[in-house]
């Protein structure tokens, strides 16, 4: 960001954008004196002008990823407070789209894959592979939704993530406890769980974690 | 069907990609991907809406009660008596729905002589056929002898056109009666009977007179009650 000399004024001219972020990952109309998720888009925004280089590709994706992931975590540590739930865009953001340019699309594809690579050996590590989590997801939007916040709710308690971690099997019975859902319902769909709880519990995969399109309720 | 995902596997013909929605999905395409790149996937199936699913199956489960209803209501219904009498309940289809043995010999026919879901034709030959086996159909039910197998019939258009020639073919007697004509004829002389009964000989007294009873009772009151209304002044 060297040619941006003044950061204020890049990040005035910018408030639109971050505006327009956050406010469509929380679904609602925001209001910069009273929402704590326009301050976290904010910092957000700030971070990515400060870890910003040119092999990150597009400057704005970049922000949004970071806007999007911030605001995520912020979403998961007020769990008590937002339900989270994917949504399918059907309208393509044709204006972000055209906005970046081949190279840009290369490097962010790039970084990608690196980030699928690193995921796919995580996941292996499990006994998993990607054409075992195809019949392990729900197509059921419900069913993905509740997933997601049970995968929130475990990322955020550290003692189950490291056991998960250190055993490589989901403490079925502790996560029961904890989310107050059947045993059968987490043993079924254990494969997505472990999946979902490695994107969003580890920061190393922060362009797969932007990439879904989790929104929040109330 | 559009899905738009990043491709998390690529093994040159098939593709598993991530979607917004958080869904693994796998895809055939002849594109080559690359790993890490967002892929628009637009499918061939066409998705049937919900609506459409629970109009075509309240539909469906409509027309099978209604198939049902129609398979199993009695249309008619065929007695079969040689010595073991059998009564055939039919639906609008020719098909036997209900088989009532009416005597010990006919359970021991039916214990062997399966009819029940054939059709009508079908069965009566099987049942004649069995009777015969069983020798409940003996030489005096051929032609040219006093005995003869007895059906009755009750309801409309039975076609019995297939029965009757192998009947013809086997040279048996038979003796055909529709009970609507045994009814008609029952009908005729409860009637009469009843005439009989109700013509009471009060009746039959005034139907000598010419004159309606009706008129005879009515008129003379009201005559009675004109003449009372008149005034006795005017008359005066």
């Amino acid at each position: 960001m060297d040619i941006i000399s003044n950061r204020d004024e890049f990040i005035i001219e910018n408030k639109p954008f971050i505006y327009k972020t956050a406010s469509n990952i929380c679904k609602r109309n925001l209001q910069w004196e009273n929402d704590d998720e326009l301050s976290i888009a904010l910092i957000a925004f700030n971070k990515a002008i400060d870890t910003y280089n040119n092999e990150k590709g597009n400057f704005y994706s970049y922000a949004k990823m970071l806007i999007k992931n911030s605001l995520i975590d912020y979403f998961r540590n007020n769990s008590s407070k937002y339900t989270l739930y994917f949504i399918d865009e059907q309208i393509i953001d044709i204006q972000n789209k055209n906005s970046l340019n081949q190279f840009e699309i290369d490097i962010e594809n790039k970084i990608r894959a690196q980030e699928i690579y690193d995921f796919s050996r995580r996941l292996k590590e499990f006994g998993i592979e990607f054409k075992d989590l195809i019949k392990s997801s729900p197509s059921h939007k419900d069913t993905r939704n509740e997933l997601l916040n049970v995968a929130i709710k475990i990322s955020m308690n550290e003692d189950i993530v490291n056991l998960l971690y250190k055993s490589k099997q989901l403490p079925i019975k502790k996560i029961c406890l904890l989310t107050s859902k059947k045993e059968k319902f987490i043993e079924s769909w254990r494969r997505y769980l472990i999946s979902l709880i490695i994107i969003l519990s580890d920061d190393s995969f922060k362009y797969i974690k932007s990439y879904l399109n989790i929104k929040a309720g109330d | 069907m559009i899905k738009k995902g990043i491709v998390m596997d690529y093994d040159g013909k098939n593709a598993v990609l991530l979607t917004e929605s958080g869904e693994f999905i796998s895809i055939k395409t002849k594109e080559k991907l690359s790993v890490g790149q967002e892929y628009v996937y637009k499918s061939k199936v066409k998705i049937i809406p919900k609506q459409f699913l629970i109009a075509a199956s309240v539909i469906l489960v409509l027309f099978l009660s209604l198939f049902y209803n129609l398979y199993y209501t009695v249309y008619a219904s065929v007695t079969v008596s040689i010595n073991p009498e059998i009564r055939l309940d039919i639906n609008r289809f020719d098909r036997i729905i209900n088989v009532v043995p009416l005597n010990e010999d006919a359970k021991n026919l039916l214990s062997e002589a399966k009819v029940k879901y054939k059709k009508l034709d079908n069965g009566l030959i099987l049942i004649v056929n069995k009777a015969k086996e069983k020798k409940y159909i003996n030489n005096e039910y051929y032609e040219g002898n006093p005995k003869s197998i007895k059906l009755l019939v009750d309801g409309k258009n039975i076609n019995l056109t297939k029965f009757y020639k192998e009947i013809k073919k086997q040279k048996l007697n038979l003796n055909t009666l529709d009970i609507k004509n045994i009814k008609k004829n029952d009908d005729k002389t409860k009637l009469e009977k009843k005439e009989n009964k109700i013509i009471p000989p009060s009746i039959k007294k005034s139907n000598d007179v010419p004159i309606p009873s009706g008129k005879k009772i009515v008129r003379p009151k009201y005559k009675a009650k004109k003449e009372k209304s008149v005034p006795k002044g005017k008359n005066k």
